[in-house]
């Protein structure tokens, strides 16, 4: 299992849990999708995760090994990619460096920084006609492509994606969830919150739903593909 | 008289003594940037700068250019020391409401250092007359060597730092940290590492600039509160927290003072430099040179 979490529970305020003992878990090679309504705790469990939110109770695993003091700086050592809310380019930097910042954590072996950056490039050619522009002055659909890339980057074992698809065009929705099949092709573990609960599902081997901070439904997720709308009403 | 080489005369007076104030702006403005903290004592970092130059090349006897290397050098390690001792746990302490906090400590610094410089060296002023005396003539336009060093140290420091942050990959992190410092984080890089280096960068760019003016800025223990002051200039004209924007309206600002100097009654110079700082303030808050970029 690459990542167990178990019984987790964190939150803001001082004596008011957001996350009220959550248990999920994430293989390698799959997909594991996380649908929910607004306010019921999915960002703050990706943000616990990653160590930007302490946790309050609960075990957090990855690789078997604890990672009870995760700081978000061990993330890219430990190839864990994270998707944060919202945008996450840096605008005054150009595409290209807003790549080669993806390859931080394996700087000093430049041969491989280029490899990598280059293949970016190969993979999108929007990113390698924008190679010189700042990042900034992207539209929202091609920032998203850019910091799917970026974080692809450093062949990441684990990615955590928070809202891929908030704000783009039906087109570019597909593209996002094509890049996803293709990192579990290629042996990432990915942990998914999206709003478009179908698209999740379709992608996803399994599927949570989280409401009110706790886990209300689990299961692989084709048991739900003809029921999704049922799903959407009852718990989103 | 105003003639051609009158003129050329002021700018290059102008140039140079702005290109100084541009990067005492842009040490502030790149810690502003990284750190949110308004460095009130950057112009102690400039006067601790001089010191250190002063007894390193007239007391020690070491050559200015390698004096300039120490004083630099010591200037980083002071930096990075104050940011980890003094602003790392306050802000640690206070998470992001530390604005304030961190203001009042800087003040708080500035007043320690001036008072420590008093106790230590006393009230007297160190200051060399020029570590290059003599001057260069190219027909009328006389030039004092002093002035050609001050010119190369500022071009060449401020080259170092634009390739530096432009091309290194700490640079770019740099860069990065300033403007989204979580996404920073997520891509491995320590942010914490990065917020000592600037304010050392920031506090190595003061003490060079303390030791390149020391022949026009002798050291004593107040005289950061007048450079300050113009850095402050700079970093309202460029854009607050604009590194490039600081760089550019240093020499724009000494461009002014000179001609001011020359061709307006005494007394107006600083009047005319405060005049365009209220048209900034209030016609482009965002600075003379800021480029906006937008997040959608």
């Amino acid at each position: 299992m690459l990542l167990r979490v178990q019984d987790l529970k964190a939150g803001y305020a001082t004596g008011a849990d957001v996350l009220k003992g959550v248990s999920l878990t994430v293989r390698a090679s799959s997909v594991t999708g996380l649908i929910g309504a607004n306010g019921a705790g999915k960002s703050t469990l990706l943000k616990a995760i990653c160590g930007f939110l302490k946790r309050r109770g609960g075990t957090i695993e990855f690789d078997a090994a604890d990672m009870g003091r995760f700081q978000p700086a061990h993330l890219a050592q430990n190839r864990i990619a994270y998707l944060m809310e919202g945008h996450s380019v840096f605008p005054g930097l150009t595409v290209e460096e807003n790549l080669v910042l993806g390859t931080w954590s394996f700087r000093k072996d430049r041969a491989r920084v280029r490899r990598a950056v280059e293949r970016a490039f190969d993979l999108s050619s929007v990113l390698q006609t924008k190679r010189k522009i700042r990042a900034g002055l992207l539209s929202g659909g091609q920032q998203r492509i850019l910091e799917m890339e970026r974080l692809a980057l450093n062949d990441p074992r684990l990615v955590i994606l928070d809202e891929p698809s908030l704000g783009l065009a039906p087109k570019l929705v597909h593209d996002v969830f094509d890049r996803i099949s293709q990192m579990k092709a290629d042996g990432a573990g990915v942990l998914v919150v999206d709003q478009s609960a179908r698209h999740v599902c379709a992608a996803s081997e399994h599927l949570y739903v989280l409401r009110l901070g706790e886990i209300a439904i689990e299961g692989p997720a084709s048991r739900f593909s003809d029921r999704i709308d049922e799903l959407v009403r009852n718990f989103i | 008289m105003l003639t051609a080489s009158v003129l050329i005369q002021l700018t290059i007076d102008g140039i140079t003594r702005g290109a100084m104030y541009g990067l005492m702006g842009a040490g502030l403005a790149l810690i502003f940037g990284i750190l949110g903290v308004i460095n009130m004592a950057h112009g102690e970092l400039f006067m601790l700068g001089a010191y250190t130059m002063y007894f390193a090349t007239i007391v020690l006897g070491i050559p200015a250019p390698i004096g300039l290397l120490i004083s630099t050098g010591v200037m980083f390690v002071v930096g990075v020391a104050m940011e980890r001792s003094l602003i790392a746990p306050l802000r640690a302490r206070l998470g992001s409401r530390w604005l304030i906090d961190g203001y009042v400590l800087t003040i708080g610094i500035m007043v320690v250092l001036q008072n420590l410089a008093l106790i230590v060296f006393g009230p007297r002023e160190f200051g060399v007359a020029a570590f290059w005396p003599g001057r260069q003539e190219l027909g009328d336009v006389v030039i004092s060597n002093e002035r050609l060093l001050i010119l190369a140290g500022a071009v060449i420091t401020t080259g170092t730092l634009a390739v530096f942050l432009k091309k290194t990959n700490l640079g770019r992190a740099i860069r990065a940290t300033a403007e989204h410092p979580a996404a920073a984080q997520v891509l491995g890089i320590n942010i914490e590492r990065i917020y000592a280096i600037t304010f050392g960068i920031g506090a190595a760019l003061a003490g060079a600039i303390g030791s390149l003016l020391l022949s026009t800025y002798p050291a004593y223990p107040t005289v950061g509160g007048e450079v300050l002051l113009k850095a402050f200039v700079v970093v309202i004209i460029g854009g607050l927290g604009s590194v490039w924007g600081a760089m550019l309206a240093g020499p724009l600002l000494g461009l002014i003072e000179a001609y001011a100097t020359a061709f307006a009654p005494g007394g107006w110079q600083n009047t005319i430099t405060s005049l365009l700082v209220l048209a900034v303030l209030v016609l482009r808050p965002q600075g003379l040179f800021s480029r906006q970029v937008t997040r959608p």
